[in-house]
């Protein structure tokens, strides 16, 4: 998947967000849990990435960019 | 054993058990003596100051301390009402212009809101309320069944509804749901959910009637599930009484791959229906746990009905939620409002609320008389949703009869998001759809304003969980010849169905 889609999925759950610089997204409490269950629900239903448990910690889900190394990083394993 | 105040079961399970930790925030532990005293001092310092059967607003960090100023308040015969530090402002003025309350407990984090939301009335430190001197003792006569707390729900024209429940349904609740559910002392809990609405209180009597422990579970660990568990397996939590959306949220995130709860005795779910699938992963990863499906509504104590959820489940079959605590009794009322075996959900005995706090056109709406015995019976509540007996007699949930849905375990009314929505400007019109597969909340609206424009207006007048996932604009919506907008023509259009 490409970097664009990533930012489209975030942005269907936070348009007033400016996911391209923001960091801190959970951190500053950006996105809650709930978020989160569908960012990797979309991931694995649309693009087939599936992220393991261990993958989802805060550090992953601070910034849109930290996303999408782990996932280039699912898909290239 | 009967007790006349739900005080006397603190005292009770103190004098048993004075050094056993009641509860933990992570930070602050307090044991069963020391929880005693902090609400026996909180309620002589509140009586100190004139207060007296009235409203004690609580603006305090979600914590042990909170729990001790809760319990302080009823000491003084008081009834407490939880203002939480992340309402947004517009919802806690909204609930402080109802209330009107002469005293506010507080902590020094919350002391400028805390002034600035209410500035005539007084406002008294924690620290310094739960170091006066108090009585040993908290009371063990009964306060004139007076109120015992309000708790305030989303309401469909967009002023919130406060549920004022007295002391004796929260004794009811204490004589029956920790006997149903089969509590007692070895059990750890973890509580998920936040300390303003009435999901906690089963937590509360575990620990207060039968000498349980539980840790009020830090919010930021539901963003890592794995951590979440582990902090759970360290403290050796063993009771799980959460909203099924958190329970999902654990086992969608795959986390039994990496970690698994390893002492779970009790696991009980409610306010939504659990998916069969996520309850299996559960089910899996703690064989050994016994599971309840609870049913209630906040205008009745939190929880009415209970089932054991026992083996595997069938997929095809709703899960039921079960019968109702001894003394509580079900209606299932026909459109006619005549007693049958499906139709709307009507609960009556002890559990029943007060009313609406100040509000006696909508309590009226939703108490009614006694639908089998009109003259003698007491006031039932109208739940508002739909019901069926199984071949058992168990009560089957089917769904809601109007546009209140549950969403992440909180109860909102799409009414007030699209109330508040046009109170925006350049809002014309605007309906609120739920899309319950995604468990997402869609807003459109008509009228020259911006999308982002009621983004940022809906964040300062609705808390977190009811602002919409998606906001589109459209040029028009769908009317019905009545007038109304036509909420399933708006479905066939967006989501074609």
């Amino acid at each position: 998947m490409t970097f664009a889609q990533l930012l489209d999925i975030l942005r269907d759950l936070h348009p007033d967000i400016d996911f391209e610089t923001a960091e801190g997204l959970i951190d500053h409490k950006v996105l809650t849990s709930f978020d989160v269950v569908s960012i990797v629900a979309e991931l694995s239903e649309t693009y087939d990435v599936e992220l393991g448990a261990v993958d989802i910690v805060p550090e992953n889900f601070n910034s849109a960019r930290a996303l999408f190394a782990l996932i280039q990083r699912i898909e290239n394993e | 054993m009967y007790m006349k105040s739900f005080l006397s079961y603190l005292n009770q399970t103190a004098d048993l058990l004075p050094d056993k930790l009641a509860f933990s925030d992570g930070e602050q532990g307090l044991t069963f003596r020391e929880l005693r005293q902090a609400a026996a001092n909180v309620g002589a310092c509140l009586r100190h100051s004139g207060a007296k059967a009235e409203p004690v607003g609580v603006l305090m960090e979600r914590g042990a301390p909170e729990i001790a100023a809760f319990l302080g308040v009823l000491e003084a015969g008081c009834f407490y009402v939880p203002l939480d530090e992340q309402m947004p402002r517009e919802r806690l003025d909204r609930i402080v212009r109802t209330l009107c309350p002469r005293f506010i407990l507080t902590d020094r984090k919350n002391l400028t809101a805390a002034e600035g939301l209410c500035p005539a009335a007084e406002h008294l430190l924690y620290t310094g309320a739960a170091a006066f001197p108090g009585p040993d003792r908290l009371r063990d006569e009964s306060a004139a069944d007076g109120l015992a707390y309000v708790v305030f729900t989303s309401g469909s024209t967009g002023e919130p509804k406060g549920v004022s429940i007295r002391e004796s349904s929260l004794l009811d609740y204490a004589a029956t749901l920790p006997e149903a559910l089969s509590f007692d002392d070895s059990l750890i809990f973890g509580i998920q959910s936040p300390l303003y609405f009435d999901a906690w209180l089963k937590e509360l009597l575990g620990v207060i009637v039968k000498g349980a422990t539980a840790y009020l579970l830090p919010r930021e660990l539901f963003v890592n599930p794995v951590s979440l568990i582990q902090y759970i397996n360290e403290r050796q939590i063993n009771a799980l009484c959460w909203v099924s959306s958190a329970f999902s949220l654990v086992s969608r995130l795959r986390t039994f791959y990496a970690v698994v709860p390893e002492h779970l005795k009790l696991m009980c779910f409610g306010s939504e229906v659990l998916p069969v699938k996520q309850l299996t992963a559960w089910q899996k990863a703690c064989p050994d746990a016994r599971v309840f499906q609870l049913y209630g509504a906040t205008e009745c104590t939190g929880m009415s009905f209970y089932h054991p959820v026992a083996g595997p489940q069938d997929p095809a079959k709703p899960v039921p939620v079960g019968k109702p605590f001894p003394g509580t009794r079900l209606y299932l009322l026909d459109d006619e409002g005549q007693p049958s075996k499906e139709g709307e959900i009507v609960i009556g005995g002890p559990c029943v609320m007060a009313g609406y706090y100040k509000d006696p056109v909508r309590t009226a709406a939703a108490l009614i008389p006694d639908p089998v015995d009109p003259e003698h019976g007491e006031l039932c509540y109208r739940t508002g949703d739909h019901g069926r007996l199984d071949e058992n007699g168990d009560l089957i949930f089917v769904g809601r009869r109007d546009q209140q849905i549950k969403h992440m375990g909180h109860r909102v009314e799409l009414g007030e998001i699209e109330a508040a929505a046009l109170s925006l400007k350049g809002v014309h019109e605007a309906v609120c759809m739920y899309v319950a597969d995604r468990q997402r909340i869609d807003l459109f609206y008509t009228g020259p304003a911006q999308p982002w424009d009621l983004v940022v207006g809906l964040k300062v007048k609705l808390p977190g969980y009811m602002t919409p996932s998606r906001t589109e604009q459209r040029s028009e919506l769908p009317h019905l010849p009545n007038g109304k907008i036509d909420r399933r023509a708006i479905e066939q259009k967006e989501y074609g169905k």
